[in-house]
């Protein structure tokens, strides 16, 4: 059997998380669901935005078809071993079935199938697959359709996928598991009483740091002296990280490694987060958190919810994030975040400033953060930059007096 | 439908064509047209009405000459009035060039004006003419060239039939998304658009498929694609000719009933709007900011439209957040009514001839409101009163049971709902959710389709009862009442729709075992609500058929019959809903020997009071 992840008609709108990225490589839970189907050993391609496929490819390998029993996956999907395992036993019955979820294919099964990837794009891979012969399951499998979607289901499959991973890395004590050369102080505090602890290879753990499971660490990431990181904390690969952080996800490359507390919130790759800066993640009325997102006013139905930082932004020192507050991509923002920030955008509204960020400056600042890690920006990286800010001209465009998403 | 009948072979190309034009009748047509090559030259007719009525000696009036190649065409419009400019075939400048073309050019409109910076001066107001004059562009020598040339650049469908004066004794097709059949005879070839109208000359033939494009001769064919040759198989027609006259279905409404995938794809067809996630529509001729200016609006109508304009109300408050009424037009004439400032009406009708609903536009009009037409017939006098609204294209209905076209009207009315909402709260994402589910319908009606059978089976069951009550809420419930309709239009069997919940208030007191009741039980927020009301008749022995979703098992133990639909957005759930409803009228009915296609009393369009 092959696998296909596929993007679909509704994955441009999980603004800002997907902008910058293919659905399936969203982390959470402690992977994503690239490489948590890539436990499977079976050969995967998938179906992405055409203007991600290059920077895609760089990181995950597209299997060339060769098989005609195919098992589709939505790459909005949260990577869940539970999830993942009754799909698989649903096509151990060999029988054609698709499984819908508010009017999106979560999952499809087809024992022989003709396809081809030049038939169809995410836009009508949903209706080609509705288009086959099957067998409809009762089961509705959760999917990611709005960014804080990401912060709750990171939560709920968090210590299953981690039960599932454990076997990769040595254990250390009860709960906790590490990786290959790893430098973890002797004065670090591990508390698995309510979850495992996964640590990535080459992480280095400084003096006097709190860690609660469930939580995992990436690879080559590196927690400063006197962190918190608590349950449900999923911090990718290479992230320099301190301050107080709680059911978080924060991905590749960023920094947040002052004091400042985040919590509840997803932030995307390349972030750097000023010393101080903090989100809200609970109304002082303790009321259910609504938030605006793009023309929608949704109710989350979460008491607890922080912010969403889309790749490339950057908050200044002592900024205070709101409550359910949505930052875009390649953003600066300073002050009080008091409402929603497009991209490409420096926002001061607190001092009256509410800017466009060129994409020039963008692309500099880019090159700089590359530079010390050691990447060489490429013209791909500059692309994908210049492909998001037409992308995301829309939010701009909705500005009045001032910008907002 | 247009249909498309092409001859070159040793006998009189006037017959062969007139015979198949005939037998092209039944999928109905407004105008139709006839080309020959008489000694290099193109020499065509083209009339406006029944060709049913022509002779061959009428045929021998006008072509003096005796022709052994030529192109035939039946139209039924769909850009530009039924007359005979608009007839097809189309020629280009120097008329060496003829064309007929089945389907729509979705991007006629630039192409036409390029080509006219370019010199081409275009006789008719139609999309196919593009074609002609696209063609003489590309042209240089080699037509099958130049065919893959324009196949490049048209957007849209087409069945595609090209004869010229520069390669007499040649035909030339090409095909994408409307069919195209080569006919393979002894000494002679066809193209057709449907294998009925050659039938009784071949029954040896070729399917093209999409992108393919044929030359042929008298004796001889060839077949390529957009890369180069393709091998074609011949097969071999074994039905008989008799069943094609309805296209092989029993009756017009069976057919019509089928032909539901085809005709939802053709109401949305070039209008869905991924990108600002909305859709187009061109024939509304209002200002963005007349529409914002909408407050309410008024939906007249009668009989099965009035039916689609209910659905229409719940569309326009649901996704637009507009208020709407729904009024039977035939009272609405007569009333004095009241249309506040800054209200749209919308007439609906499928002929454009229904004489209340003219009448109540003219009304409306005088008063000085802004009046929508939402029509299948061309040209029809509601379309021309009205000047803007939405066409249908749905293709002939002929049954006099509305089927197709009641659900085309349904789907522009959410074409329009969604629209309306774009331009005020209706998010982007709800936007590409609709977009995408509309999409789907044609293979999901497909997928409602393939299980007809077990309609049958519950009609076998049902059919000697003379009572039935049809029951469903919010969008189910003018699917009831459209249920109800049909049965009671073509099997004289007394049915009855209701709101599920006013059962309750007194037509309960009817139920017992003698009065099935259908039951439009799909997934919704309120399945619980309806499933308490399908209790209460089963506490009193009321049998019960449900339409039911997919996959959902929560009227399992409540039904006696159960028919399970696709699942798809609740506001499309009616399109999907009532095609199970329309096949049980139509097994019931013909159980009954009732004459489906003509119910005593009833005529198609209703011109009088």
């Amino acid at each position: 059997m092959q696998i296909i992840l596929f993007e679909d008609y509704l994955v441009g709108e999980i603004r800002p998380v997907t902008l910058g990225r293919a659905a399936f490589t969203v982390g959470m839970g402690g992977t994503n669901l690239y490489d948590l189907v890539k436990r499977k050993s079976l050969p995967i391609s998938y179906l992405v935005r055409e203007y991600l496929r290059e920077i895609t490819l760089r990181n995950f390998s597209n299997e060339p078809l060769g098989r005609k029993d195919l098992l589709f996956l939505n790459a909005s999907l949260p990577p869940s071993v539970g999830i993942l395992e009754k799909v698989l036993g649903q096509c151990e019955k060999n029988k054609a079935f698709v499984a819908q979820t508010d009017h999106r294919v979560a999952a499809a099964f087809f024992p022989d199938l003709d396809f081809s990837f030049n038939r169809v794009d995410e836009i009508s891979i949903t209706n080609f697959l509705l288009a086959q012969e099957y067998e409809l399951l009762e089961d509705r499998f959760p999917l990611i359709n709005y960014p804080f979607d990401v912060i709750k289901y990171n939560q709920a499959y968090f210590e299953d996928n981690l039960q599932h991973i454990k076997g990769d890395y040595e254990n250390i004590s009860s709960g906790v598991y590490v990786g290959k050369d790893t430098k973890i102080h002797p004065t670090v505090c591990f508390n698995s009483e309510e979850g495992t602890i996964i640590i990535g290879d080459g992480v280095s753990i400084g003096p006097f740091v709190y860690l609660q499971g469930p939580l995992y660490i990436g690879s080559h990431s590196r927690i400063i002296e006197r962190t918190s990181i608590k349950e449900f904390s999923h911090i990718d690969h290479t992230c320099k990280v301190g301050g107080e952080i709680e059911a978080s996800v924060v991905e590749s490359y960023s920094n947040k490694q002052h004091h400042g507390f985040l919590g509840h919130s997803y932030v995307g790759s390349w972030v750097n987060m000023g010393a101080g800066t903090s989100n809200s993640d609970l109304k002082n009325t303790y009321g259910k958190i609504g938030i605006v997102y793009r023309g929608e006013v949704l109710d989350t139905g979460k008491q607890f919810l922080g912010c969403v930082i889309g790749n490339y932004s950057k908050t200044a020192i002592n900024t205070s994030i709101f409550t359910g507050k949505i930052i875009g991509v390649s953003s600066y923002v300073y002050g009080f975040v008091t409402g929603n920030v497009p991209s490409f955008c420096n926002y001061a509204k607190s001092f009256g400033q509410v800017t466009e960020y060129y994409l020039s400056s963008a692309i500099r600042t880019q090159e700089r953060m590359f530079a010390r890690r050691g990447i060489k920006q490429e013209q791909v990286h500059i692309k994908l930059l210049e492909d998001i800010y037409q992308l995301t001209r829309d939010e701009r465009m909705m500005s009045t007096e001032s910008l907002f998403l | 439908m247009c249909g498309i009948i092409a001859y070159v072979g040793s006998k009189d190309a006037r017959s062969v064509l007139l015979e198949g034009l005939k037998r092209l009748e039944y999928r109905g047509y407004d105008s139709w047209g006839l080309v020959f090559l008489n000694e290099e030259r193109l020499v065509s007719l083209k009339r406006v009405g029944k060709i049913s009525q022509v002779g061959s000696d009428a045929l021998e009036d006008e072509f003096s000459f005796s022709p052994h190649i030529g192109v035939g065409h039946t139209r039924w419009a769909t850009h530009g009035a039924p007359n005979e400019t608009n007839a097809h075939p189309h020629f280009d400048c120097h008329h060496q060039l003829g064309i007929v073309h089945n389907g729509i050019i979705e991007n006629y409109l630039p192409l036409k004006k390029e080509l006219e910076k370019q010199g081409h001066v275009f006789q008719s107001e139609t999309d196919s003419e593009v074609i002609a004059h696209l063609l003489e562009e590309c042209y240089s020598g080699d037509m099958v060239d130049a065919l893959r040339q324009i196949m490049l650049r048209l957007v849209g469908t087409f069945g595609l039939t090209v004869i010229s004066s520069l390669h007499p004794g040649m035909l030339y097709g090409a095909r994408r998304g409307s069919p195209l059949i080569v006919g393979v005879g002894d000494g002679e070839m066809f193209l057709t658009s449907d294998v009925g109208a050659i039938v009784s000359h071949t029954r040896q033939v070729i399917y093209l498929e999409d992108n393919e494009i044929v030359s042929i001769s008298s004796d001889s064919f060839s077949t390529s694609n957009l890369n180069g040759m393709v091998k074609k198989k011949i097969e071999e027609v074994t039905f008989d000719a008799v069943s094609l006259n309805r296209g092989g279905y029993d009756h017009f409404m069976l057919k019509e009933i089928f032909e539901q995938p085809e005709s939802l794809y053709n109401a949305f067809r070039g209008r869905l709007d991924y990108q600002m996630a909305t859709v187009k529509l061109g024939g509304l001729d209002l200002t963005f900011s007349e529409l914002q200016e909408v407050q309410r609006i008024k939906i007249l109508a009668c009989g099965t439209a009035w039916h689609a304009g209910l659905v229409g109300k719940y569309l326009f408050e649901d996704l637009a957040g507009i208020w709407t009424d729904v009024e039977y037009a035939s009272e609405f004439r007569y009333r004095n009514f009241v249309l506040p400032d800054k209200t749209l009406v919308l007439a609906i009708s499928q002929s454009g001839e229904t004489a209340d609903t003219l009448a109540a536009v003219s009304e409306a009009k005088q008063k000085g409101v802004k009046v929508l037409g939402i029509c299948n017939v061309v040209g029809s006098s509601i379309a021309r009163q009205c000047r803007r609204g939405v066409y249908l294209h749905a293709g002939p209905e002929i049954g006099v049971a509305s089927t197709k076209a009641f659900t085309s009207q349904v789907l522009v009315l959410t074409l329009l709902a969604l629209y309306l909402g774009r331009q005020r709260n209706l998010s982007r994402r709800q936007g590409l959710v609709t977009l995408n589910a509309i999409e789907a319908l044609p293979e999901l009606a497909r997928r409602t389709l393939k299980k007809a059978y077990l309609l049958e089976e519950i009609a076998q069951a049902t059919y000697a009862h003379t009572n039935f009550l049809y029951i469903g809420r919010e969008y189910q419930y003018p699917i009831a009442l459209e249920g109800a309709l049909k049965l009671k239009e073509i099997s004289y069997v007394h049915a009855e729709g209701l709101p599920a919940a006013e059962l309750k208030h007194g037509i309960i007191a009817l139920i017992d075992e003698q009065m099935p009741t259908v039951v439009l039980a799909p997934e919704s927020p309120i399945l619980d609500k309806t499933k308490s009301n399908v209790a209460e008749i089963r506490a009193r022995q009321g049998r019960i058929i449900s339409v039911i979703t997919e996959a959902n098992r929560e009227m399992d133990d409540l039904s006696d019959f159960k028919f399970s639909i696709p699942r798809t957005t609740e506001f499309l759930t009616p399109i999907l809903s009532v095609i199970p409803l329309q096949l049980l009228a139509y097994y019931i009915a013909v159980l009954r020997g009732c004459d489906v296609d003509k119910p005593r009393n009833l005529a198609k369009s209703v011109t009088v009071e």
